[in-house]
């Protein structure tokens, strides 16, 4: 007998009874289903964070200070380290707080302020949309000078066209605004990325009234550099704060593959979840074979009686079972990207339907119609034809 | 050539066990059925006619003795050989058609030469052959629910004929059908033995067993008597004396 003969048989069975086989195929549906939305869901989340992470800048190398451990940092570390390690581009001392910045009568009372040097935005990539960053003889000089975020920008009335120049006031000091800087799509934090006042670092003292650096940024000159550069850096630091866990330094990659490790955790247990529910609907298709086999029993009888093979019984039943598994893998397949769709819209998410997880999960369905189909099926072809004309 | 017989049996034992009692269904038969014969087996219910049926279809295999069929020895083949000889050398017609609900008359008849392999307009060719001469071209596409039990019985014989067998077996191819039926049934089965095929049936009714060339009468698992009829009845006359009688 030929193959496809077999399969218009197992088909033919399949339409015989539309509403049993779409319920014995619904447990794969829904397992498949699940798999691909939970999977689309997780590598959209894991996509936004990882663009996060790289909108944060280029091989960008954070050292922080755990003051209760005692470590300050001062100003002027950032240019010594950076001089003492290897490969690294720039550095910046980093001093942060909170400012109200107020323009006429408007103001925007919970701006962080950023004290750095020039380098600052190469370093964080960010990029300038009207005006100019502060220069080097800005940060020597300690002018009075700030580069405005795009959400304080606004809540003061400004716009790009006529920020440039106006006099602003960071708590009580004046300061001219000589740069906008362009949307940042990402922050470390929960606040507004946007919501920030640049201002050269030696005037962050009396800006932000913070005496030390809250952080040194470094810029490795390559992304492979970076783990290298976090060891020498750690070994400096220890030499400069021998407490221990008195200096965190992290790079970009590091805080990629705490992810990637995160998300292998993820997966695990997404693999685990998903082969339960596909046992599940595997069972849910061997029950309903087994039942098929029987109720059947006469017809096989009567397949065997006129000629057919134990391969070829087996080949048919075998069939039904991996057919029902399949529609039920592609109907699995729509549903979870359909679900996914949804989910994402509902919960404001990022969603990310990969060709690979949706082959994974109807290829899963498929070898569960094999596996669950299999003893079904080969038990139909050991039956005695006479044994099973005789039953009714 | 054409002198051997095409089934030959010797020493025929078949015992059931159950559960520690053996029962036994033959008892040592011997037979020899020639080309051309048409032979009704005949015997009160328990006998073993159609234990013996089943052995003839291969269907079953003997607990001892020689079964030759058409010059092969099928007696101890495997299932997949005995799955192709009864494939390949019987068409078995069952009391009750066993027609397959879902399939057409087209399809059920196709379906052993589906098995046999081989392209698909053959197997429709010769699918629709058999069903003209049961005089079903009619009915092609027509399922068994759609057809009354003479019809299925002639599609079920259509299914048997299809393969072009070197037998035709039949276990009380007339008990679930009217006198009519019946009657058109055994003049389709004559009609085939007239043009060749060998014919082995089954029946309770004696006037049945009087369209065969042959009788033979089983009891208790043995022969008791082998006789060729005398007075051979014609179905086709039947069959005109029953329209006569409608008319
Ligand atoms: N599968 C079986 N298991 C046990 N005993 C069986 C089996 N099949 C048949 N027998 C026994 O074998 C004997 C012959 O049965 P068989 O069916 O051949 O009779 P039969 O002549 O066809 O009867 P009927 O005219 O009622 O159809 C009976 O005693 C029956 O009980
Ligand atoms: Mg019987």
């Amino acid at each position: 007998m030929n193959p496809l003969q077999a399969l218009a048989m197992a088909a033919g069975a399949i339409r015989g009874n539309v509403m049993r086989s779409f319920l014995t195929a619904l447990g794969v549906i829904i397992g498949v289903a699940t798999v691909i939305a939970v999977v689309a869901l997780g590598q959209g989340s894991r996509q936004a964070i990882t663009q996060d992470i790289q909108g944060l800048g280029s091989n960008l190398i954070t050292a922080s200070a755990n003051e209760r451990e005692g470590a300050r940092f001062t100003a002027d570390m950032a240019a010594t380290v950076a001089g003492e390690a290897p490969d690294i581009l720039a550095a910046t001392p980093e001093f942060t707080g909170n400012v109200t910045v107020s323009y006429g009568t408007q103001s925007d009372s919970s701006t962080s302020v950023i004290g750095v040097n020039q380098d600052w935005p190469s370093m964080r990539g960010a990029h300038i949309a009207a005006g100019s960053f502060f220069t080097a003889a800005d940060v020597s000089s300690a002018a009075d000078v700030v580069v405005l975020g795009q959400t304080v920008m606004q809540n003061l009335g400004l716009n790009e066209a006529d920020a440039i120049g106006q006099v602003v006031t960071v708590d009580t000091q004046p300061a001219t605004v000589v740069g906008v800087l362009a949307s940042l799509g990402s922050s470390a934090g929960p606040q507004d990325p946007n919501e920030i006042a640049v201002v050269p670092y030696t005037t962050a003292e009396q800006v932000a009234q913070t005496v030390y650096p809250s952080a040194l940024l470094f810029q490795a000159k390559a992304s492979k550099d970076a783990t290298l550069i976090v060891g020498t850096l750690n070994m400096i630091f220890q030499s400069m704060f021998p407490r221990s866990n008195s200096v965190f330094v992290t790079s970009q990659d590091q805080l990629l593959s705490t992810l990637s490790s995160a998300s292998r955790t993820e997966s695990v247990t997404l693999g685990g979840i998903a082969a339960i529910s596909l046992l599940v609907g595997g069972i849910g298709i061997m029950n309903i074979m087994l039942v098929s086999v029987t109720e059947r029993t006469r017809e096989i009888g009567l397949r065997k009686a006129i000629g057919a093979k134990r391969g070829a019984v087996l080949l048919q039943f075998l069939l039904e079972a991996v057919l029902l598994a399949g529609a039920g893998g592609l109907l699995g397949v729509g549903a979870g990207v359909a679900g996914a769709h949804l989910l994402g819209k509902y919960l404001k998410t990022t969603v990310l339907i990969t060709t690979s997880s949706a082959v994974i999960g109807f290829s899963f369905a498929v070898a569960v119609g094999l596996i669950f189909g299999y003893w079904p099926a080969a038990s139909a072809s050991r039956l005695d034809p006479i044994v099973a004309l005789r039953r009714d | 050539m054409g002198v051997g017989p095409v089934i030959e049996l010797r020493g025929i034992v078949k015992t059931y066990q159950i559960g520690s009692i053996p029962v036994t269904a033959l008892a040592g038969i011997d037979l020899q059925v020639f080309p051309g014969e048409m032979a009704a087996i005949m015997g009160p219910s328990g006998s073993g006619k159609s234990t013996l049926m089943n052995l003839l279809g291969c269907l079953d295999r003997p607990t001892a003795g020689e079964f030759v069929l058409a010059g092969r020895r099928v007696a101890r083949l495997g299932d997949d050989q005995l799955a192709e000889v009864r494939n390949r050398m019987i068409g078995f017609v069952f009391q009750n058609y066993n027609l397959l609900p879902r399939l057409t008359a087209l399809q059920n008849v196709e379906l052993p030469l589906v098995y046999r392999g081989g392209s698909g307009r053959r197997r429709r060719a010769a699918a629709v052959e058999a069903l003209e001469r049961v005089g079903l071209q009619g009915r092609l596409h027509h399922r068994p629910s759609q057809l009354s039990g003479g019809q299925q019985q002639r599609v079920a014989v259509a299914r048997a004929l299809a393969g072009r067998p070197q037998v035709l077996l039949a276990d009380e191819p007339t008990g679930n059908l009217d006198t009519r039926s019946g009657t058109e049934v055994m003049a389709l089965l004559q009609e085939l033995n007239a043009g060749g095929m060998t014919v082995v049936l089954v029946t309770h009714d004696p006037r049945i067993a009087e369209h065969c060339t042959r009788v033979v009468r089983v009891l208790d698992g043995r022969i008791v008597g082998d006789e060729p009829v005398a007075d051979r009845r014609m179905a086709a006359a039947g069959r005109a004396a029953v329209e006569g009688e409608g008319a």
